[in-house]
């Protein structure tokens, strides 16, 4: 942890409202970004994304500074997805969730209609990802996190966080070719 | 090094990147896979989901306990002081009073004056209280404008009214 971050957690730590601002600001955004192409549901990735935050300002004081705070971040916000996910009768409720806050066709243009039916296929492949896949393309893509951050919030080696995003984005890649080939 | 390995290392970087570029420069399937993979990447980032402020600020919100709980604090004990100044006030403003003018205030022009400069100490009715402050200002006005003692004659005139003068 460098001498700035460390002087951002110890405000963090005093809850100095200019701080929390910045913390919402400046990670929550990027933690329910990772979160919605972990569940799908923007409602459960804002839920989960809440809880985040909360139990990283709540686990700072035994916070030592072994990885950078956003790492740390992403590491419980992982935690939380994982359980989340592995949950049947939250799975349920992501489905039914994701179905309910599809948007309708009225009053859309052709080319909007098309951008958001494929913006719905592709986060659909996503939830058939394995779930380390799915995480590691999703912070890559999305968090533009190198390799290295991965491999600390998911605590494994550099080159298997490599290999799950090669795999990632070939089943991908799958995935969607057989979507259009089925419509 | 087999196609997958090499497409790891050129796709996501790391030692014998070089070895694994020329694998694929001369590898027509690792090409044609590499091109796929990084479309599947320029999807993803095309599809970053947009920012939500609503979330922010509820979010925000949640974040804060310790500051609604100082917030709690700040408004009881604001709260306890607003009684507190009230219960002062109203003991203050019908606290049983002497009366402001004196039995003999009829004796000198002079001390009726001074009795009127006094009427600022008057208790006020909370009702009537901003109609008050403003005669009570006059008054006070007045009063610091009467001269100590009243001017000649002025006693022999008011003497005219007391009974004093029969004939």
């Amino acid at each position: 942890m460098t001498e700035e971050q460390g002087s951002w957690v110890n405000r963090l730590r005093r809850r100095e409202p200019q701080a929390l601002r910045a913390f919402v600001s400046d990670h929550g955004e990027a933690v329910r970004r990772y979160l919605l192409g972990i569940v799908r549901s923007p409602a459960d990735a804002e839920e989960l994304a809440q809880d985040a935050l909360v139990r990283f300002l709540g686990a700072l004081d035994g916070f030592r500074g072994d990885a950078s705070p956003k790492t740390f971040l992403f590491r419980i916000a992982h935690n939380l997805a994982v359980n989340h996910v592995k949950s049947a009768s939250r799975r349920y409720e992501t489905t039914l969730d994701a179905l309910l806050e599809i948007p309708g066709p009225g009053g859309e243009t052709h080319d909007h209609l098309e951008s958001t039916e494929r913006s719905q296929r592709l986060r659909e492949a996503l939830q058939h990802l394995p779930l380390r896949q799915r995480t590691v393309v999703v912070l890559k893509t999305w968090e533009d996190m190198t390799f290295r951050e991965i491999s600390e919030v998911l605590e494994l080696a550099e080159g298997t966080v490599k290999a799950h995003y090669f795999f990632g984005l070939r089943g991908l890649r799958k995935l969607l070719e057989d979507s259009r080939d089925t419509r | 090094m087999t196609h997958d390995e090499a497409l790891i290392q050129v796709l996501a970087g790391g030692p014998g990147g070089a070895e694994a570029l020329k694998h694929v420069e001369r590898c027509e399937s690792c090409r044609s896979e590499l091109a796929s993979l990084r479309a599947v990447e320029e999807l993803l980032a095309a599809d970053k989901p947009e920012s939500s402020d609503i979330w922010r600020s509820r979010a925000r919100r949640r974040l804060a306990p310790s500051r609604n709980a100082g917030m709690a604090a700040w408004s009881a004990a604001a709260a306890a002081l607003a009684v507190a100044v009230f219960v002062a006030a109203w003991s203050f403003l019908y606290r049983p009073a002497p009366l402001p003018f004196p039995a003999a205030a009829t004796s000198s022009g002079t001390q009726i004056m001074a009795s009127a400069g006094k009427m600022s100490q008057l208790p006020l009715s909370p009702v009537d209280q901003d109609e008050n402050v403003q005669l009570l200002q006059w008054a006070d006005d007045m009063a610091s404008e009467i001269p100590a003692t009243p001017p000649a004659g002025t006693q022999q005139f008011l003497s005219t009214f007391s009974g004093d003068n029969n004939g």
